[in-house]
């Protein structure tokens, strides 16, 4: 009972912070039909900005709001430069762009700083749990990690279906030619979607790194994949799915590597991300009404 | 309210219309004619800049707008239907026509356009039955009132219009042409209508134009054109 209940808090927070590294994917897919595999060294440069805040000011909270505003700046900024180009192009090529630009921003953060220090980023919160009894339930910092996610569904859930910028940000990406006979700057608001995918990438390396024993330029590659699974699993194209694709994942990993090996995590998330796209390849939570790129 | 002159425009290298000349009165409707490939399509999107034209001026309310990006021209009072309408698929029928009153800025913008839809869920009951449905999940017919009914809720001054009745059942045509004459002697809207079903464009335009080859070929007062036999023969067939 113990073991379960650790597991299935574990699989939940872990779970959010998949989320929420598949809603940055998520929401550039949707708007662009680019998959933009660069985000897990945007969110790694958001986190070593966290890193150098934290380092001169000495607070947290304020390498917190560095990176998620310089994962916003940097989503911008890799948009105007590199996939402006690259969004016009079939998606697989796009991808390839975002592979590359990956490595292309590690070595560059590689280069930037250097490995002569060790690099941490610590947890916002206690990871002690709280006990009922002798039965460890919960820690603030996974309290943490699901409030902040949640906070950050649901504001652009709200963002994007109640509020006119969501209306014109839907309708941009969906239909760009009518969009602007709407008088809607479609660039302007694909350039927003880029902007709070950076936030959401931002925020998945605060909430991840401090699980790793050190902060390096590759120290979310493993989140990427795992985004990206949760993404695919929850159909690449829905907020709710991207959520819902992350919890589940962070739950059967959890429980696979909980009850086995913790090593299995990795190949376990291949697995599952290979039988979703063997079985059901438009994903679990996609309509199945295919749209013309 | 629209002067055209020496305009030109095609895609690429391919040069689709040649030194195309108009001028079009407020509070008018001009049918434009033609066969297909005609370049009817292509005069639409040269003035409403989806296509900006490679030569020539187009004159709106006695501004240049040759150049003013496609996003601005909606505030100016132009809207353009295009063909088979626009209607975005994912999202409903409530949201296309919220789409329509987004170029509004200040206080009173969201009541301005609630009660613009008000006014087109009026016109079209069909529209108000089925405001949350998806633009998927629409007939074609829907579809069209939807798309008309999107570019009114912006209140436009002039309305471009790219074969409307595509789709539509006779009675409903009927019905669209009427609504057309109405707007102009009600709100005094310009109608630039293109059309293939010529007898109910001419029936309810006061000019009409005849595109042949990416030129004027003929215009002139719509019962004329409508009388003209062998321009008729020619260039529209019937
Ligand atoms: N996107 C495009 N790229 C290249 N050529 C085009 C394009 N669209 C149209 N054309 C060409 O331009 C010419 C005029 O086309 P246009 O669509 O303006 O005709 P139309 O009068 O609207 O015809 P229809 O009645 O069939 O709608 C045609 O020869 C067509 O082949
Ligand atoms: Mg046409």
């Amino acid at each position: 009972m113990e073991r379960f209940i650790l597991f299935t808090v574990n699989g939940l927070t872990l779970g959010a912070i998949y989320a929420s590294m598949a809603l940055a994917l998520v929401i550039i897919w949707r708007s662009t039909r680019v998959l933009n595999f660069a985000q897990g060294a945007q969110a790694a440069a958001s986190a070593y900005i966290a890193w150098s805040v934290t380092d001169v000011t000495g607070s947290f909270w304020l390498g917190l709001a560095a990176a998620l505003v310089g994962g916003a700046v940097l989503g911008v900024l890799v948009q105007q430069t590199v996939f402006r180009r690259a969004e016009s192009m079939p998606p697989l090529n796009s991808a390839v762009v975002g592979v590359g630009l990956l490595i292309l921003i590690e070595a560059a953060l590689g280069m930037l700083f250097a490995v002569d220090e060790t690099r941490t980023i610590g947890s916002a919160f206690s990871t002690k749990s709280y006990q009922a009894g002798s039965l460890p339930l919960v820690s603030p910092q996974d309290l943490f990690v699901v409030g902040a996610v949640t906070l950050t569904v649901v504001t652009l859930g709200l963002l994007l279906a109640r509020t006119a910028v969501g209306l014109r940000m839907r309708a941009a990406a969906f239909a760009p030619q009518t969009a602007r006979l709407m008088g809607v700057q479609v660039p302007l608001m694909l350039s927003l979607g880029w902007a709070l995918a950076g936030v959401a990438g931002g925020l998945a390396a605060m909430l991840y790194t401090p699980t790793a024993t050190e902060l390096v330029p590759t120290v979310l590659d493993g989140l990427l994949v795992l985004g990206f699974t949760a993404a695919i699993v929850g159909g690449l194209d829905s907020l709710v799915g991207a959520v819902t694709g992350g919890l589940a994942c962070g739950l059967a990993l959890s429980y696979t590597s909980g009850y086995s090996q913790p090593d299995l995590l990795l190949p376990v998330a291949f697995l599952l991300l290979i039988g979703v796209l063997l079985a059901r390849p438009q994903g679990l939570f996609s309509s199945s009404r295919t749209r013309k790129v | 309210m629209l002067q055209i002159t020496g305009l030109r425009a095609g895609y690429g290298q391919l040069p689709v219309l040649h030194d195309i000349a108009l001028d079009i009165a407020p509070s008018t409707i001009t049918a434009v004619l033609g066969a297909n490939g005609a370049g009817k399509t292509t005069l639409l999107k040269a003035l409403s800049g989806v296509l900006p034209p490679t030569e020539g001026r187009v004159t709106f309310l006695g501004e240049d707008i040759t150049r003013v990006p496609v996003e601005h021209r909606v505030q100016r009072g132009l809207s353009h239907v295009p063909e088979g309408g626009g209607v975005i698929r994912e999202l409903t029928v409530r949201e296309n026509l919220r789409l329509g009153g987004l170029w509004r800025t200040g206080a009173s913008a969201v009541q301005t356009t609630q009660t613009a839809i008000d006014e087109v869920l009026d016109l079209f009951p069909r529209l108000a039955e089925r405001i949350s449905f998806h633009g998927h999940q629409l007939s074609g017919g829907e579809r069209q009132m939807l798309a008309l009914g999107r570019a009114l809720v912006a209140r436009p001054k002039l309305l471009l219009l790219d074969e409307p009745s595509l789709g539509l059942a006779p009675s409903i045509v009927a019905q669209l042409m009427a609504l057309l004459g109405d707007l102009r002697e009600s709100q005094g809207l310009t109608v630039f209508l293109v059309e293939q079903n010529v007898h109910s464009a001419l029936g309810v335009a006061d000019e009409g134009v005849v595109l042949s080859l990416g030129s004027v070929v003929a215009r002139g007062p719509a019962r004329e054109l409508q009388a003209d036999v062998a321009l008729r023969h020619a260039y529209l067939g019937f």
